[in-house]
């Protein structure tokens, strides 16, 4: 049905439209992308990119930095797997609760947008710093007797940053696909004989499951690009793919390995994408 | 022994009471009908028996059992719901094995049962179909089957063919009647159609304002309705005001009937086949003025004013001589006891 409704109104005559927008898309989004890709094959010459058609740079990309391309997978992975899973329980709250108090609940999380990335990355470190919050409380009560270096500059410091800045993506496609579940399926499942707990595997998790890929593939591209994190809360100590790229185009000076680089991330966090929502898929039906 | 007993069932939202206090006992294989205007109290009963809504104070018994303090799921009751409650993405097989599977049933068990409920609810053609595919008659039989499945002791309908037109409806009813006899089993279902009611139940519970008013044969309904709400509300009726002593009231036109009830101010139930032009020469009991005349099929029926400005109607067998309207006439009532009602105030 609803392919004649769009037929109808899709006629040849308003494609034209687009084309503005199109323009505007290919021009600054698809054309310097295209341009990146093709220096991905070139070279340097002395502090000059020169042309060139060399798979070296992508061999560099895997072979020099092969452990932290793994260990960035691995940290979305985490980052993604413990946003849906608090995501789902926010969500739940917020569809389950009375009216005013989901509203209330899901505003808050909304607000959370607003803070600013930045701000985030610096509240975290003066939670987490040696002068910090957690420290000093702990300092105080005489628990310990010089601050834990730990908090701050290791990758829990790095997943929790990142897992608060992206819990709010997380919740929104999972309270969106909830609010579609409708009560009476829950009645109705409660009145076939489903208890309080199969309830939720039974009836919920596959009734949200597209919204529960979509926050974990949102959270996970989300954070294997993000470089920022890992410089402010995580100091040297992890070593993520992201860092390594964004030097390439400063003070390395390598455009084209950088380039490279970018590719094989977007190519790896694809693969590793695709592989996870396909696990989710056959786990939440 | 009834199967179902509901012991002053009783369920107040704030201040406003939805249903006062009721008992109410259905015997095992009643098609009980719970028949009200919108409103009146009848979902909340019934999401009270399936356990969804927990009622203020009482007792509910199924089968012996109490069952008050029981959720849903443990509950021995079934429900078609208002408005289905389908898995959508589940197709028209999964929904109806849902409850075995819940249940632990052997998988040989599991896909016999559903195939004799797809049988039952004329749905093999469309077994591997998601429910969202369906129509609104197609959907409101897998509902129906996805809840007798479990054999529950007692299955409860919520205005299960409210969202139904009219044709759809009509060939349901009969569908479900067949299916009761069928298999058997107790069912509650909720209304506010009174035909729907009256054409499928054997016992009906009429409800007003969160109170049952009378609960009986469709036939005691309608003969002998218990008082003025249930007799205008079922059927056509108008309720002549008279004054009854010692079992007896004079008629206007000076004849003496007997008449049910107690004596004092009351009022007559007169449905349209009680009334009828009396015969030429024959004293009439009341006389009326003609206001209206229309041809029905199998009779025509008039519509009646009194003196004191009354309504009646009267249906008259196509054949027998019609007055015109605006022509003045006699009219008999029967000559068996007349029902009477309190008067309505
Ligand atoms: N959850 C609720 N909160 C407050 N009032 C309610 C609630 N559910 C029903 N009511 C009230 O109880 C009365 C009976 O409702 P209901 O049982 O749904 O009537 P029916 O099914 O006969 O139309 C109505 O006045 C309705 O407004
Ligand atoms: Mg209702």
């Amino acid at each position: 049905m609803s392919g004649t409704v769009s037929q109808g109104i899709l006629n040849d005559r308003i494609w034209p439209l687009i084309l503005p927008a199109a323009a505007v898309f290919l021009a600054l989004g698809v054309g310097p992308l295209l341009w990146m890709f093709v220096i991905s094959f070139w070279r340097v010459d002395v502090f000059r990119i020169a042309p060139d058609l060399t798979l070296r740079n992508y061999i560099d990309a895997v072979s020099l930095h092969g452990r932290a391309l793994a260990s960035t997978m691995a940290l979305g992975i985490a980052v993604a797997a413990i946003c849906t899973v608090l995501s789902i329980a926010v969500a739940t709250v917020i569809r389950f609760a009375k009216p005013r108090t989901g509203q209330i609940l899901l505003f808050l999380v909304l607000v959370t947008l607003f803070g600013g990335y930045l701000t985030k990355i610096y509240a975290w470190k003066t939670i987490l710093g040696n002068d910090g919050v957690i420290n000093s409380g702990l300092l105080t009560a005489g628990i310990i007797s010089t601050p834990i270096e730990q908090l701050l500059y290791s990758p829990a410091a790095v997943i929790a940053a990142m897992v608060g800045f992206l819990l709010p993506f997380a919740v929104l496609p999972v309270a969106g696909a909830l609010r579609a579940v409708e009560m009476i399926e829950i009645e109705a499942a409660r009145d076939l004989g489903t208890g309080p707990a199969k309830l939720f595997r039974l009836v919920i998790l596959p009734r949200i499951r597209r919204g529960v890929i979509a926050a974990f593939l949102l959270c996970f591209c989300l954070a294997v690009g993000d470089y920022i994190t890992p410089i402010l809360v995580g100091g040297g100590r992890t070593a993520l793919y992201g860092q390594m790229i964004a030097p390439q185009f400063g003070t390395l000076f390598n455009w084209p390995l950088g380039a490279a680089m970018g590719f094989t991330l977007v190519v790896a966090a694809l693969f590793t994408g695709a592989v996870c929502a396909a696990l989710l898929d056959r786990v939440l039906r | 022994m009834a199967l179902l007993i509901l012991d002053k069932l009783q369920k107040t939202y704030g201040q406003t009471a939805a249903v006062h206090p009721t008992d109410l006992s259905v015997d095992a294989g009643d098609f009980l009908a719970v028949l009200g205007p919108s409103g009146c109290g009848k979902t909340t009963l019934l999401r009270m028996i399936g356990g969804f809504v927990a009622p203020t104070a009482v007792r509910i018994h199924v089968g012996g059992q109490d069952v008050t303090g029981l959720p849903p799921e443990r509950r021995p009751t079934n429900m078609v719901f208002q408005g289905y409650g389908l898995f959508p993405h589940m197709s028209v097989r999964q929904n109806i094995a849902y409850g075995p599977k819940v249940a632990g049933w052997p998988a040989a068990q599991i896909a016999s049962a559903v195939d004799d409920m797809l049988a039952l609810g004329q749905l093999e053609k469309f077994a591997d179909r998601p429910v969202t595919d369906l129509s609104g008659g197609q959907r409101q039989r897998v509902a129906l089957v996805r809840a007798l499945i479990l054999k529950p002791q007692v299955l409860l309908l919520d205005e299960p063919l409210g969202a139904l037109d009219a044709a759809l409806r009509a060939s349901l009813q009969d569908e479900l009647r067949q299916i009761h006899r069928q298999i058997g089993g107790t069912f509650v279902f909720v209304t506010h159609d009174q035909q729907e009611a009256m054409a499928m139940a054997n016992r009906v519970a009429v409800m007003n304002d969160g109170r049952i008013a009378q609960v009986d044969s469709p036939q005691t309904i309608y003969g002998q309705p218990a008082d003025p709400f249930v007799a205008t509300f079922i059927g056509e009726a108008a309720l002549l005001p008279v004054t009854v002593r010692q079992g007896r009231v004079r008629l206007p036109g000076g004849r003496e009937a007997v008449v049910s009830g107690a004596d004092g101010p009351r009022a007559v139930v007169l449905r349209p086949g009680d009334v009828a032009p009396a015969p030429a020469e024959s004293p009439a009991d009341l006389t009326v003025n003609v206001t209206d005349s229309v041809f029905q099929g199998g009779y025509n029926r008039l519509s009646l004013r009194t003196a004191d400005g009354l309504l009646l109607r009267a249906d008259v067998a196509v054949g027998v001589p019609l007055p015109a309207p605006g022509e003045s006439i006699g009219i008999v009532l029967p000559a068996r006891p007349l029902h009477t009602v309190k008067l309505p105030s």
